[in-house]
């Protein structure tokens, strides 16, 4: 009794180790998604709203592209130039309706407004200003970047959870040996 | 007093409240008002040597990446976050008086052993530094004295056991991460310098401590200006992303750039 006891200890401990803390936290890290703005491919105004169809870089948690996606995404024209609080609305597609905006990435000639420029930033990001005959509006295109968690992570969470709640206690036992030895 | 208690002991509980509250009421007052510190300096106020890291990061033509081990294997490696912990040290607990004279090599290391016994949690500079004559700053002290300074920032084996450590089980989810730069910006703008541990745990792709001394206002977020223990020559910049709501790493010789997870170490019992 006592041997297996220590047995199961000793397999416990093996495990608490292995999985490096919190396996439900792991897990959502490992479903997060990040969709960044590679590149624009066109734009329409729909009424007071600018409609962007772009490329995006999808990434994992630690930034690893993943590959490329087409996506739409709605920005209220009076939001344009307040990128911090700017609420862009993910569009699944978008029928291409309203007004066409020609999308100039700097070289030639520039097209007649209502245009959507695009300029490199030097840091990675894209500088998009919509510009109508005048004041023109710019925003960053981090500031389109979208979240979200990949849905099959879901179905593993009850999983984890009970796994946590065997082996996170341990942890945290062994937690206060670390604060009294800790520096 | 004993007829209260007989009388109304409820009082008597009443009037220890009182006492007690009034007490705590004092010593708030008559606390030390907080010290603010002056601005940390990067060319004055960090060490004239850097940490130096075990392993070195390429980017091949094709794009990928691999890492090497540095041969030969430097000798002081691994100590990122007792440099950090030390500069800060020096920063809030010692005062250089370059006009003093100067003192022989057990007169420093005694010096640098009694600025590095103070608490690393201190967070306001000492109402009683370490005085230490005959250099005008941490630098050119750490350029002359640098063998004696990497022996005492590597004498304690408690160097290895950080106690915020423990942090790393828990998940940092993106939230979290918007409260901290929140915190951490409210903080530097405070005049504080607080040391955050800058990771990709359960990968150690990225482990790392720095410190912050600077933050402004980014396109999409914030950027932070700080020490990197592994570079001497210049401060490095990093950004938190108010939308992907990740702070960025830009890319050095020990990581690739790229998101990473930041939480603050050496403040508070727990940390």
């Amino acid at each position: 009794m006592v041997r297996s006891t220590r047995i199961v200890a000793a397999a416990l401990t093996a495990v608490v180790v292995a999985t490096s803390g919190c396996v439900t936290g792991h897990l959502l890290d490992v479903g997060r998604r990040r969709e960044y703005v590679a590149s624009v491919r066109e734009a329409w105004v729909d009424g007071d709203r600018l409609v962007i169809g772009y490329d995006a870089r999808v990434t994992d948690d630690n930034g690893r592209t993943l590959g490329r996606t087409p996506r739409w995404v709605v920005v209220p024209l009076a939001e344009v130039a307040t990128p911090a609080t700017m609420q862009p609305e993910p569009l699944r597609s978008w029928d291409r309706s309203g007004r066409p905006v020609a999308v100039w990435d700097g070289t030639g000639t520039p097209p007649a407004p209502p245009l959507l420029r695009v300029t490199p930033t030097g840091d990675g990001d894209l500088l998009l200003a919509y510009e109508e005959p005048a004041d023109p509006a710019t925003l960053y295109a981090s500031a389109l970047t979208q979240v979200w968690t990949t849905p099959w992570v879901y179905l593993l969470v009850p999983f984890t959870l009970a796994f946590d709640l065997v082996t996170t206690p341990p942890l945290v036992a062994m937690a206060p040996a670390l604060l009294v030895m800790g520096e | 007093m004993g007829r209260l208690t007989r009388r109304d002991p409820g009082a008597v509980r009443v009037a220890t409240l009182v006492v007690l509250v009034a007490a705590c009421a004092a010593a708030c007052v008559a606390r030390a008002p907080e010290r603010r510190p002056r601005p940390f300096d990067f060319a004055s106020d960090s060490f004239a040597f850097a940490n130096e890291t075990l392993l070195e990061f390429h980017v091949a033509d094709d794009g990928s990446e691999r890492w090497t081990e540095r041969d030969p294997r430097p000798a002081f490696s691994l100590r990122c976050a007792p440099v950090t912990r030390a500069v800060r040290q020096f920063f809030l607990e010692a005062r250089f008086a370059p006009d003093a004279p100067p003192l022989d090599d057990e007169g420093y290391r005694a010096l640098a052993r009694a600025v590095l016994a103070r608490s690393p949690r201190d967070q306001e500079p000492s109402a009683d530094p370490v005085v230490i004559p005959g250099y005008p700053n941490l630098r050119s002290f750490s350029a002359a004295r640098e063998v004696m300074l990497k022996q005492e920032i590597s004498s304690s084996w408690r160097i290895f056991f950080q106690r915020a450590n423990w942090r790393l089980i828990f998940p940092f989810t993106p939230s979290n991460q918007e409260a901290t730069a929140e915190e951490l910006r409210r903080d530097v703008e405070a005049g504080r310098t607080p040391i955050v541990r800058v990771h990709r745990y359960p990968s150690f792709a990225m482990n790392h401590a720095l410190l912050l001394y600077g933050v402004e206002d980014a396109p999409v977020g914030l950027r932070f200006r700080a020490y990197d223990p592994n570079d001497a020559d210049a401060p490095v910049t990093f950004e938190y992303d108010r939308v992907a709501r990740t702070f960025t790493f830009p890319k050095r010789v020990y990581f690739g750039g790229g998101p990473v997870k930041v939480y603050e170490m050496y403040h508070g019992p727990f940390y």
